[in-house]
């Protein structure tokens, strides 16, 4: 094996020779890239290509090298850029890649500004890149140069490029002369405070992230660096004297935990934080939903003076309650023996006092506290949410075995009724009210994890109709009580 | 606009290493040949006596070519720098302190002899390989 390496390696030597040079795109002292063709015997050309010559004293191209024997030996990454050499000569380690073609995230965030669309397109798939880096190889390969410059934007989808720049960091260098202000990419660990890991990667992440929803516009980015040390967010405040915040705090969060300084507060993988992300893109979106529905219920139009001015409906307390289910539905059914406590009585009802055109800050600060609370919530292990229900489905089955005494068995004043009604009585009143209940605070996360395809009633959308539903039963019993005589059993 | 940053930083880590190979780099007063032996000697916790006997060479002539009493040919130099185990680097900059011609890729010997250097192949598979290419070994 190690003869055909050889082979291989003076045929790379030759070979460098056939490569014609077409454009410089960088030349420094660390590294010159080059847009390279090949040129062929017979005068044709392939290409291009890119080549990257490295000293080899900066120890650079070791992770070039890794990935080339990897895919030499038949290993398929779909987000690395083939390698179509990697070889090292006296003095260079010199690398040929594929051109990709595209802007970086750079040029395309300086053309066509920041924005949340940008990020929601671009961000899944970066991550989906760089996971390939770090699980395709063990240990896996860091980047530790993450940057709206090293990364390609084209229709094809994202490419991750100059990889393993950044591998020579020891952690003994410290200079102190130097102006690293540019450094917006890198956590403090890469300039030797400790080992880099993963998680290095994930801070890198978090800054793109942010730079896709802020450019470099260091005014917003350190409103959302203020949120993420715990104070307010600051955003846009519109004429009544409400605020929004300018960064979605839901990615704020995201945001803040990926850039925390220390590494152990970070996301532990990139596929966590890519989840994290996800979900808060939902939660987003369902929030501006229900406030959109929120501001339709009531009336209003925005960007309307006269709403603004109006004074608060007769009304107006109904509609509110509406407010606050619409913003806590969105959130995911998560288990919660808390869930009867958020009811219409935690209403901001100080929202009656005068009427507002855009998302009040109340109802949106209960949106986000309700949100972080949940997400406290999701981080009960499942095997605890597993127990419970194992728990709600025994006392449900000693609920279904008590009814059944009690109709059957029954005595003092139940038994001077029917055993139909009894029937009908027992079930209406307890047994169905408490199953439906029961259902209400199950963890269902392991059970929608091991069977994805059953389809169960959505109870975050149908929570508020648990009360609707136990009244109408009770009701319904105490009707046919009247109609048949029993409405007084005691006499 | 501001590329740089990866560049400044490794050229922070290059000035931060060993100030002795910052000065070789620079070359900064040359050292002969058998004061970088001995100091490669000591660097890697090395004794003569093994290396001598590494690199094929005749203990009496070793022992004059590490005391500066003789002047290896390139060949010899290149034994003695597979004996020790020594990087591409070090290698180049033994020839050039022995003022011998330093590894050339453009050579097919020298590539051939750079490949294994990287392999941290033993002499007599250099040689083994040299042979196969039909190029002159080494000894």
């Amino acid at each position: 094996m190690s003869k055909d390496e050889l082979e291989e390696y003076l045929g790379a030597l030759d070979r460098r020779d056939c490569y014609r040079v077409d454009a410089v795109l960088k030349d420094s002292p660390v590294e010159r890239t080059e847009r390279v063709f090949f040129q062929g015997n017979n005068g044709s050309e392939l290409g291009p290509f890119v080549r990257k010559v490295f000293p080899i004293e900066s120890g650079q191209g070791g992770v070039y090298a890794k990935i080339f024997r990897a895919q030499q030996a038949g290993k398929r990454l779909a987000h690395i850029q083939h390698i179509h050499e990697c070889y090292s000569t006296d003095s260079t380690v010199e690398v040929v890649v594929d051109y990709v073609e595209g802007q970086t995230l750079q040029e395309y965030v300086e053309e066509n500004g920041p924005s949340v669309e940008l990020a929601s397109n671009v961000f899944p798939a970066l991550c989906d890149a760089v996971i390939e880096l770090h699980e395709a190889f063990d240990p896996p390969i860091i980047h530790r140069d993450l940057t709206p410059a090293n990364i390609i934007v084209s229709a094809g989808g994202i490419t991750v490029i100059d990889l393993g720049i950044a591998r020579l960091f020891r952690p003994g260098a410290i200079r102190d002369t130097v102006y690293l202000g540019t450094r917006d990419f890198a956590p403090p660990e890469q300039f030797g405070f400790a080992q880099t890991d993963i998680r290095t990667d994930v801070y890198a992440l978090g800054k793109i992230l942010l730079y896709c929803l802020e450019g470099s516009n260091n005014e917003e980015v350190s409103k959302v660096e203020e949120h993420a040390s715990g104070h307010s967010i600051e955003g846009i405040t519109y004429p009544d004297g409400t605020e929004q915040p300018k960064v979605d705090p839901f990615i704020a969060h995201v945001i803040a935990q990926a850039t925390n300084l220390d590494p152990e507060m970070r996301y532990g993988s990139v596929a966590q934080m890519k989840e994290a992300f996800l979900h808060a893109m939902d939660q987003q979106d369902a929030a501006l939903e229900a406030q959109v529905k929120a501001n339709a219920t009531t009336g209003v139009h925005f960007e309307d003076e006269d709403a603004r001015s109006r004074t608060p409906q007769p009304n107006l307390p109904e509609p509110n309650t509406e407010d606050l289910v619409d913003v806590v539905q969105p959130i995911p059914s998560v288990p919660s023996e808390e869930l009867p406590k958020v009811s219409s009585d935690e209403v901001p009802g100080a929202n009656t006092s005068h009427v507002q055109a855009k998302p009040s800050k109340k109802m949106y600060a209960l949106a986000v506290a309700i949100t972080f609370f949940r997400e406290a919530i999701a981080h009960i292990p499942k095997a605890l949410g597993i127990v419970w229900d194992v728990i709600v489905g025994l006392a449900w089955l000693l609920i279904l075995a008590a009814s059944f005494m009690l109709i059957f068995n029954a005595e003092g004043e139940l038994a001077a009724v029917p055993l139909w009604f009894r029937a009908v009585e027992v079930f209406g009143i307890a047994f169905i009210p408490y199953t439906i209940v029961s259902y209400y605070v199950l963890d269902l996360r392991l059970i929608r994890e091991e069977f994805p395809r059953l389809s169960l009633p959505s109870r975050r959308k149908t929570w508020y109709l648990l009360p609707a539903i136990v009244i109408t039963i009770w009701l319904a019993v105490y009707i046919i009580a009247a109609a048949c005589g029993f409405a007084q059993p005691t006499n | 606009m501001q590329e740089i940053l990866t560049e400044e930083l490794l050229s922070e880590l290059l000035l931060s290493t060993d100030p002795q190979d910052f000065l070789e780099k620079y070359g900064i007063g040359t050292r002969s040949l058998s004061e970088y032996l001995q100091a490669l000697l000591e660097e890697k916790g090395l004794r003569r006596i093994d290396v001598i006997h590494d690199a094929d060479l005749n203990e009496t002539f070793g022992y004059q070519i590490f005391m500066g009493q003789r002047k290896p040919s390139r060949n010899k130099i290149l034994q003695i720098a597979l004996a020790m185990g020594l990087t591409l680097t070090e290698t180049n900059r033994l020839l050039q302190a022995g003022e011998a011609n330093t590894l050339y890729c453009k050579d097919r010997r020298d590539a051939i002899i750079l490949f294994c250097i990287e392999k941290h192949y033993p002499l007599h598979k250099v040689n083994e390989e040299l042979y196969r290419f039909g190029e002159d070994t080494i000894c």
